[in-house]
């Protein structure tokens, strides 16, 4: 693995870490621990909504520089072989999964539960909740596969 | 009472709940006068935009003009006639 390959895996590595931990974050620890910190039947708007303004630079750094990132260590060093073919468009289909539920939710979820009503934020959120889900495990996907793609290159 | 006309420039998320409405006419010259129309006009508004202490939600920023009303005088800020109130939503995501 020459250097600049390295410097490339590493950036893409940490995007993929921050991305993640982002989620996980807010899916797993903050939303339930928000939702327990109110009454029952309200929604804990100012948490939610706060948080949410906060981890849209981190998910977004996470995007561009993973997508960034990828798309260099693809012309760097493109896959060889059919099974490193199929571990990159694995890779690319779970990164497409995590930046489309992402954008949805920046540009549907979000602006409709800043306006919501507390049953109407509760309903939004589950949903956002389920794809928050399903980004992590993408994420935790991708990022197994980039490591045993390189490993497999060494 | 005054009868003041404004122009709306909403994202279409909050336009929804207000028909689409892109002018409103209301009575009073406050932006609270202003709320309280489309309230009673449209319903479950204040419900949108308001916190359980009545506070506007503080990732919800109203425009007079260009001058958000948080740095004017809040809900008790004067609106002209013929201004343009503007809402702008926070960025969130993930």
């Amino acid at each position: 693995m020459t250097l600049v390959e390295k410097i490339l895996l590493s950036l893409h590595t940490i995007a993929g870490a921050v991305w993640i931990g982002s989620v996980f974050m807010g899916a797993f620890i903050d939303t339930p621990a928000a939702e327990e910190s109110v009454e029952k039947g309200k929604f804990p708007f100012k948490f939610i909504i706060g948080q949410g303004r906060r981890v849209f630079y981190s998910v977004y750094f996470g995007i561009f520089q993973l997508w960034a990132t990828g798309i260099l260590l693809l012309i760097v060093h493109p896959p060889l072989n059919s099974i490193e073919i199929r571990m990159m468009i694995g890779k690319f289909f779970f990164l497409f999964i995590m930046t489309a539920f992402t954008l949805y939710g920046t540009f549907i979820t979000w602006p409709k539960i800043q306006l919501a009503t507390d049953k109407e934020a509760y309903t939004l959120h589950k949903y956002y909740n389920y794809r928050a889900y399903g980004t992590f495990v993408s994420g935790i996907l991708g990022l197994l596969l980039t490591l045993w793609f390189y490993l497999y290159k060494i | 009472m005054n009868i003041t006309n404004v122009t709306l420039k909403f994202p279409s998320q909050f336009s929804g709940y207000i028909n689409n409405e892109k002018t409103a006419q209301f009575e009073g010259e406050k932006f609270s006068d202003f709320i309280n129309y489309l309230d009673d006009t449209f319903g479950y508004i204040k419900e949108r935009l308001f916190d359980e202490n009545g506070e506007l939600r503080p990732y919800i920023n109203f425009y007079i003009g260009k001058k958000n009303i948080k740095t004017l005088q809040g809900l008790q800020s004067e609106v002209s006639n013929g201004e343009k109130i503007t809402l702008l939503l926070s960025r969130a995501g993930g």
